[in-house]
């Protein structure tokens, strides 16, 4: 029963604790290729030469 | 400087909500979650949709930050300074 306690903080480090795998500053964007809204092809090389901003958002239309 | 918002949505869906929220800039539709997976917006290919997340890129494609944002109000006035 002692292991317990040890079992359960694993656990909430696991579950909470567990780090991001979110690119940090220093890190290269990787290559990809997507379509935009418009049908248009976007890929990494339209981002060099200047600066940018990714924004992520959960899903069309909904708030935020 | 560009900006591109991206999501897991369809060319489809994201026009639409690229008219109806007259977004200056171009909506990506990372479907097969390719972009997300690159920069760990999500652990899984098969997520139903991206975290809150925003980057800022150099010229060179190096991020130079990156947030997670829980309230996203309030978002675009820190991001707005961020980038001054």
């Amino acid at each position: 029963m002692t292991r317990l306690p040890r079992f359960l903080a694993f656990l909430c480090f696991a579950a909470c604790g567990a780090p991001s795998n979110m690119k940090t500053p220093g890190t290269t964007i990787p290559d990809f290729s997507l379509l935009d809204h418009q049908g248009n092809t976007v890929t990494k090389q339209d981002l060099l030469g200047q600066r940018s901003v990714l924004w992520f958002y959960p899903k069309a239309a909904t708030p935020g | 400087m560009a900006v591109y918002g991206v999501s897991f949505d369809s060319v489809e869906e994201n026009r639409e909500f690229a008219e109806d929220q007259a977004f200056p800039f171009p909506l990506l539709c990372d479907v097969n979650r390719e972009l997300a997976m690159g920069l760990g917006v999500v652990t899984e290919a098969d997520a139903s949709w991206a975290n809150r997340m925003t980057f800022i890129v150099d010229a060179e494609g190096q991020v130079v930050h990156a947030e997670e944002t829980k309230d996203p109000s309030g978002q675009a006035e820190a991001l707005l300074e961020l980038l001054r």
